[in-house]
């Protein structure tokens, strides 16, 4: 009697431990990069999000490889010459929903968080915040960002002679579609 | 011999404007014009990420490798190309192929196949982009 209590135990506790987690495994990623001279576009559809909706932490990783431009030859000199996606393939951000106590998955309606943590690319590791929305309609759970990156912060070199040709500061769009975690 | 080192100078810069343009709108490298580097099932490619994710990329990044598996789930991405999901023994991960812009794989979710892409790397998932049969 007393192992079927515990059995039943384990099994309601992993449940609802497993329920608290959602991910989506093809989050979107976009970056834009507008000046006078051109605007740039490169949309990745392979990122990963995990979030726990019990600790507020969230987790997105992306391949830098992954990043689709609209021409062959920009894809090649962003992986090659800035990003070195060779030596650094991944960017990670790790963090946590301030407000995480306030964003109700199971409740339908939009809530606007902060999320506060370190992004790693290119070898460095920055403090960041962004602002992130959820949003919960009829089962389906979003969580939308946009904020700025900074090629500098990240020891990215981008050489004078196309300097201008890319924005000081990038934005970069964020777009996942969260479910229970599962396989 | 004015004239020969005008037409040397207008060829050279013919070449020199075709190369940019060349460059310019070089095609975007896919798995389907590329013989495979390397061909093993979808859980050896798991495995060998799961194992030394810096081995794994030292050997396979950036390199077309041939997967075999059984399509778990097949779905559209946001640009609206084909995510292919293959099998693997762990608990969690897969293999995740995007097909090239347009095209679509021809097996059905249960089937087995075979699937060739560029290898861009791990993270819960293997990911091949541009992929072919």
């Amino acid at each position: 009697m007393k192992q079927i209590i515990l059995i039943a135990l384990i099994t309601l506790g992993f449940q609802t431990l497993k329920a608290q987690q959602y991910m989506d495994r093809a989050a979107y990623l976009g970056f834009f990069s507008e000046t006078k001279m051109e605007n740039i576009k490169a949309d990745n559809n392979k990122g990963t999000l995990v979030y726990d909706a019990t600790t507020g932490s969230l987790q997105m990783s992306a391949l830098m490889k992954a990043f689709e431009f609209e021409k062959a030859l920009m894809q090649e000199h962003f992986n090659e010459n800035y990003v070195e996606s060779d030596k650094f393939p991944k960017a990670v951000f790790k963090g946590k929903v301030e407000n995480h106590t306030a964003v109700y998955l199971s409740k339908d309606g939009t809530y606007n968080t902060k999320v506060a943590g370190e992004m790693t690319m290119h070898g460095v590791t920055k403090k960041i915040t962004v602002d992130a929305v959820f949003k919960v309609a009829g089962g389906k759970i979003t969580c939308d960002s946009k904020f700025n990156v900074k090629p500098e912060d990240y020891n990215i070199t981008i050489p004078s002679t196309v300097r201008d040709n890319i924005a000081s500061a990038i934005t970069v769009t964020v777009k996942a579609n969260l479910e229970v975690f599962k396989k | 011999m004015k004239k020969t080192i005008l037409i040397i100078l207008l060829l050279v810069a013919i070449g020199g404007a075709s190369t940019a343009y060349y460059m310019w709108n070089k095609p975007k490298r896919t798995a389907a014009d590329e013989k495979p580097a390397a061909s093993m099932s979808a859980d050896d490619l798991l495995l060998a990420f799961q194992n030394d994710e810096n081995k794994a990329n030292a050997s396979y990044l950036n390199k077309i490798i041939e997967v075999s598996g059984m399509v778990v789930k097949k779905e559209k991405d946001d640009s609206g190309n084909e995510v292919v999901y293959l099998e693997t023994t762990d608990v969690f991960g897969l293999v995740s192929c995007t097909m090239i812009p347009g095209t679509t794989c021809d097996a059905s979710e249960g089937q087995e196949t075979k699937l060739k892409g560029i290898c861009t790397g791990y993270l819960s998932d293997v990911v091949l982009t541009q992929c072919a049969h």
